[in-house]
């Protein structure tokens, strides 16, 4: 026992002491002390907010701590820039890749590689990249343009990328969110032949199968604070669960059986072309019955973007029907999706469904402002609205309780909230939710998740896009796969199986 | 149409089209390296005055070419602090300029008012200047117009062929990515600006020692404008600048044929050729291509990057 | 972002969600300061002492009531380009074009004054000028549509077409005053012929300041409610802070887009009205003089807030009126009055700098 510490000790990669970051005088992280060893699989467990993400984009030099002190291999270094970080041969996969997509793969791999020569020798970085890419199972094709590639796909290349120019310590960002369960087996494959190597490897998680699957040990954060470093074998899930969260937590929420009624969304035959000019939804058929929640299972990108988007009206189908309460949508725009009653929690909540520099009221009113009790006459009743507001304020616990107050100064959890609270009190006959619990902390899934099931219990049809296959199967009523714009099958979520709807994901036909 | 009538017009299509050829390149850099530099009118009006009068003053046209290009670096500068550090708003940065540009060489170039300084002369290169129609039109003109056939080579091989060039288009196109691959944001955009502005004030050189060969009031008379459409009409691609300068060189070209023809059509209206063609040129691009990808516009143009507010 | 200074202090740039309201109210003044002086300083390069130029300047704009009363003449079109250029600006159409639109509201004016009482000699000035004015706004609407329809449906920017179409004008309205409008007994003067009186705008106080003023504060204060108090102003935010936000909400934003632009490019048109119809007396060359710039440094100083447009005019139009005594005096260019506006722009956006961060000392541990 006493030597293996020893020896531990002197295999130190990688160390952090007392790293304290603020972001807008909120503490993102405070006194972290953190360290991986040579060959280990370290994963850095937290909820949503938690700081993993902050401590890691400091070591890889994207943000400067205001404190602390950093060693690599027993130096102390000072990491100004992702320049630095890589000179000392740090490389963090990002959630967001750090791919620029209107280039090859090969010209990104060049990108990232600072030692190359001025003149680019295309023939040369191709051959190396097959070299690699086979060694490690890292297949891809080096004359693709990234935004060709899936995101499995561009993963991988991401991680040519890093190995390619010599990185030792290797972060990951929540790699698997955007993995099928078998892809996710390759990745962890992958992993283990790095480590073997003696290759450092953080992995920034909020899963906790996860930890037990691949990590050798794991550093729990909470609120921006460290809670424990311990090895996996010696906790239970439960313990994790306890320290991310800082209280007991039931992971399951209790669905009632629900009784679907009629049919509220029917889409037949929908074929829809995507931005660039690919099919991105193929004969798509589906239904949505009252106080039914369907859930779309699939990974990001498979047109599930574009399936919101055409019943939402932002996207023209090429063919196909659209029918809402028995009646057909004929002329596709949102303004009509509203008045035949579509609500919608979009997937980029600041990019789309609220207005970041305009207050919690003015975003409340964004679907609704046109009757006559805020703006009668064209004149905003100023009056009507902050009642209205202080009302969803109040039903939805939404902080701060100012409606005066601008959304950006908003928790991510509380601008969620805002869209909820309009969405379902709009006048609506179906909700599409996406990915409506992303970014979210514990307390704030849990709210959300528990909305939705009231609001089916209610009557409510929904429709729930997420990447998170535990959220559908936990809300769903009915599941439908999808996989490069096709629905591969459409099942019940009380006889589901993850694993052949991991299967279906992959475009597996079951 | 005989040549006597053609070979002029082609010359002056060329000579016309010069100093819009290095705007549009000079231009071109700084958009692929993600800053919209609108401020090329007032960058290439200081650029031709500081060449005519350094050039003037010292009887030296070398100097006065050096002139135009810090004049027009340290224009790109005040552009380079405002969008790269202070993260301003781009179009009214430039819009700024081209105001303080215009204003600051009108006033000094005052005593300059129709001074005759010294200019480019024509060197045939031997040889090729013999080639019927094409020799006369492209091998038998001033060293400038040499210059910038050249930088058309030059800067279509840096942005594609070299590492440098490839850097140059990753923090145009996704800052977020290039700076966690390594690349120095901040210092390619400050460099891109700054030797775009170079370029832009050589574009401005050109006219003042040579095309127009002399100083007179708002001397750019709006190419600087001109060029910001030139540069979304190719694509933000060397290559097809220099036909896409062509072309305006050729409606320049044409519409003084056409005065010096005597075609009742009031001079005015031919005035307004490059201005209307700009508009039509820029429908006629969006209309053929749709979205902004396809047009081929970096993606990251008029965006501010700041490395901590990344979400 | 951090510098740090020596052993002992860092300087820490805090980059801040909201700034504060003194601080908003300040930046420009301090701007506009700054700004004067550093052109004090290049006009003193151009040969001008720099006591001259303020002694000039400020003689100039306030030296007497008739310079004062100069002021407020130059003070209309800048004023209402001003609300011009904020309107366009508020739904993100970066109009430069503003002098476009006047020319061509001026142009479409004349038009109507000097054709109309042709065929009705007695047409009384309470039915001309309605129609005046009217038929300016129409022009300024029309020659801003060309603009907004590329950008709305074919995503051309409007910078571009804005200033295009300023060129245009300009060149469309000297051919008019050089040909087919040219005034018979002008000697060469770059204008038309004379307005019949009926066609005038009526003054006040035996000075130029015209009818036009009233319209304009009218106008300030109606931008200012319907931004901040109507449906539209509420759709003219959302479309401007986040256009695909304003889709979701299910608004038209083509057609809003379209509407928006069309009342800035006709408010543009109606300072063209005032021109012509209230100050020269006729389509002249003194309509050329940089609006669109001008313009667009107001509206952006006033940081887009009607109301503010008012004294920032102001203040700018005795600036430029010191400027054409500087011209007169001192013989140097009209386009000397640019510099300032340049250099009023490039430090207010470097003013912003100090809106978005602050600045923290601190003693390093």
């Amino acid at each position: 026992m006493l030597s293996e510490k020893i020896v531990e000790f002197e295999n130190i990669a990688c160390e952090m002491k007392g790293i304290v970051k603020d972001f807008y005088g909120a503490k993102a992280n405070d006194d972290i002390n953190f360290s991986v060893m040579r060959g280990e699989i370290h994963a850095l467990l937290g909820e949503n907010g938690a700081g993993k993400s902050t401590l890691m984009k400091i070591l890889s030099g994207v943000y400067a701590a205001d404190r602390g002190e950093i060693f690599i291999n027993g130096e102390q270094v000072k990491i100004a820039s992702p320049r630095t970080a890589i000179d000392y041969g740090i490389g963090m996969v990002h959630q967001h890749f750090s791919l620029v997509d209107v280039l090859t793969v090969t010209n990104n791999i060049i990108l990232g590689d600072n030692s190359r020569d001025a003149w680019i020798n295309e023939k040369k970085v191709i051959n190396e990249i097959k070299n690699v890419a086979e060694k490690y199972g890292l297949n891809v094709n080096p004359n693709a343009y990234v935004w060709q590639l899936s995101l499995g796909e561009q993963q991988r290349v991401e991680i040519l990328k890093l190995l390619m120019r010599g990185a030792d310590i290797l972060i990951f960002d929540e790699p698997t969110s955007v993995l099928t369960p078998q892809e996710v087996e390759g990745f962890f494959e992958t992993l283990r032949i790095l480590s073997s190597e003696g290759k450092s490897i953080i992995i920034i998680t909020h899963k906790l199968n996860e930890v037990f699957n691949i990590a050798d040990k794991v550093t729990i954060l909470r609120k921006g604070k460290k809670i424990a470093s311990v090895y996996p074998k010696d906790v239970t899930k439960h313990d994790l669960a306890k320290m991310m969260v800082g209280k007991e937590v039931i992971l399951d929420i209790h669905k009632p059986k629900s009784n679907p009624g009629k049919p509220i969304l029917i889409l037949e035959n929908i074929s829809v072309k995507n931005d660039r000019g690919i099919l991105a939804l193929n004969n798509v058929n589906l239904d949505i019955k009252s106080s039914e929640i369907l859930g779309i299972a699939g990974v990001s990108g498979n047109g599930q973007t574009e399936l919101a988007e055409v019943i939402y009206g932002f996207r023209t189908p090429l063919s196909g029907k659209v029918i809402i309460n028995g009646n057909e949508i004929e002329k596709f725009s949102t303004h009509s999706a509203i008045t035949f009653g579509v609500s919608h929690i979009p997937e980029d909540r600041i990019g789309t469904g609220l207005i970041p520099q305009l207050s919690i009221k003015n975003n409340l009113i964004l679907k609704d402002y046109r009757q006559k009790r805020f703006s009668g006459r064209g004149t905003l009743n100023s009056k009507n609205i902050y009642e209205y507001s202080m009302n969803l304020i109040n039903t939805y616990n939404i902080e701060p309780s100012n409606p005066d107050k601008l959304i950006m100064i908003l928790s991510g959890g509380n601008q969620q909230k805002v869209v909820l609270a309009r969405e379902m009190t709009t006048d609506h006959n179906i909700l599409i939710a996406m990915h409506p619990t992303f970014g979210l902390d514990v307390a704030g899934t849990e709210f959300v998740r528990q909305k939705l099931i009231e609001h089916c219990s209610d009557g409510g049809a929904i429709l729930l896009i997420s990447e998170d296959l535990d959220e559908i199967m936990q809300l769903s009523d009915r599941i439908a796969i999808i996989y490069q714009g096709e629905i591969q099958d459409i099942v019940d979520a009380q006889d589901a199986n993850i694993e052949s709807i991991g299967l279906m994901m992959a475009g597996e036909k079951a | 149409m005989t040549l006597s009538f053609l070979i002029p017009l082609l010359d002056v299509t060329i000579r016309a089209g010069t100093s819009l050829l290095f705007a549009v390149l000079g231009e071109t850099i700084s958009e692929r390296a993600g800053v919209l530099n609108l401020g090329i009118e007032g960058i290439m009006i200081v650029g031709a005055f500081a060449g005519f009068a350094t050039a003037y003053e010292s009887g030296s046209l070398v100097l006065g070419l050096i002139a135009a290009m810090i004049a027009g670096a340290l224009l790109s500068l005040i552009h380079a602090f405002l969008s790269v550090t202070v993260g301003a708003n781009q179009v009214i940065s430039g819009v700024a300029l081209v105001a303080f540009g215009t204003g600051l060489a009108n006033l000094l170039g005052r005593p300059y008012i129709g001074k005759l300084g010294p200019k480019f002369s024509r060197v045939a290169i031997p040889l090729l200047n013999k080639i019927p129609v094409i020799g006369k039109v492209l091998f038998d003109q001033d060293p400038m117009i040499y210059m910038s056939f050249i930088l058309v080579i030059i800067i279509y091989l840096f942005l594609y062929k070299t590492k440098y060039g490839l850097q140059l288009r990753a923090t145009g196109e996704d800052p977020q990515s290039a700076d966690a691959m390594g690349v120095n944001v901040g210092k390619v955009r400050y460099l891109a600006v700054i030797i775009g502005g170079m370029l832009i004030g050589l574009g401005g050189a050109h006219l003042s020692l040579s095309y127009v060969a002399g100083w007179q009031d708002s001397l750019t008379a709006g190419r600087g404008w001109v060029a910001v459409a030139l540069v979304i009409f190719s694509s933000w691609n060397p290559k097809r600048a220099f036909l896409a300068c062509l072309i305006f060189g050729g409606i320049e070209g044409i519409q003084f044929r056409l005065q010096a023809t005597g075609i009742a059509l009031p001079t005015y209206f031919l005035r307004m050729l490059p201005y209307i063609s700009t508009i039509l040129v820029m429908w006629f691009v969006h209309l053929s291509s749709g979205t902004k990808k396809k047009l081929g516009a970096p993606g990251a143009l008029n965006k501010f990057f700041d490395r901590e507010s990344q979400a | 972002m951090n510098f740090i200074l020596n052993r002992k202090l860092r300087i820490s740039l805090i980059r801040k969600r909201e700034s504060r309201k003194i601080i908003k109210i300040i930046t420009p003044i301090i701007s506009l300061i700054v700004a004067f002086f550093i052109s004090v300083g290049i006009f003193s390069l151009a040969g001008v002492p720099p006591l001259t130029t303020i002694r000039v300047v400020i003689f100039g704009a306030f030296g007497s009531f008739h310079n004062f009363s100069e002021t407020i003449v130059k003070m209309i079109p800048l004023l209402l380009t001003g609300l011009s250029v904020t309107l366009a600006f508020k739904v993100r159409f970066f109009n430069i074009g503003a002098e476009g639109q006047l020319i061509f509201g001026a142009i479409t004016a004349s038009g109507i004054a000097l054709f109309l009482p042709n065929i009705f000699p007695d047409i009384p000035r309470i039915v001309l000028l309605p129609i005046l004015i009217l038929a300016g706004m129409i022009g300024g609407a029309v020659w801003i549509l060309i603009p907004v329809l590329l950008k709305s449906y074919y995503r051309v920017s409007e910078v571009i077409t804005t200033i295009m179409l300023n060129y245009v004008s300009i060149l469309f309205m000297q051919y008019l005053y050089d040909g087919p409008w040219k005034d018979q007994h002008g000697w060469g003067f770059p204008g038309s012929a004379r307005f019949v009186e009926s066609a005038l705008m009526p003054r006040f106080f035996g000075t130029r300041i015209h009818f036009t003023i009233i319209l304009a504060l009218g106008i300030a204060i109606l931008l200012y409610w319907l931004l901040r108090n109507s449906r539209l102003g509420y759709e003219i935010s959302v479309i401007g802070l986040n256009e695909r936000a304003a889709q979701y909400a299910g608004m038209n934003t083509k057609k809003k887009l379209i509407i928006v632009v069309m009342l800035s490019g006709s408010i543009a048109g109606l300072a063209g009205v005032g021109e012509v119809s209230g100050v020269h007396c006729r389509l002249f060359e003194g309509l050329i003089a940089g609006y669109g710039f001008t313009a667009t440094s107001i509206a952006w100083l006033a940081r887009l807030n009607p109301l503010a447009v008012i004294p920032v005019a102001f203040f700018i139009a005795a600036l430029s009126l010191g400027g054409d005594q500087l011209q007169i005096q001192l013989a140097l260019p009209v386009s000397a009055v640019q510099i300032f506006i340049g250099i009023i722009l490039l430090i207010i956006l470097a003013g912003d700098f100090f809106l978005r961060y602050s600045i923290k000392i601190s003693e390093r541990e």
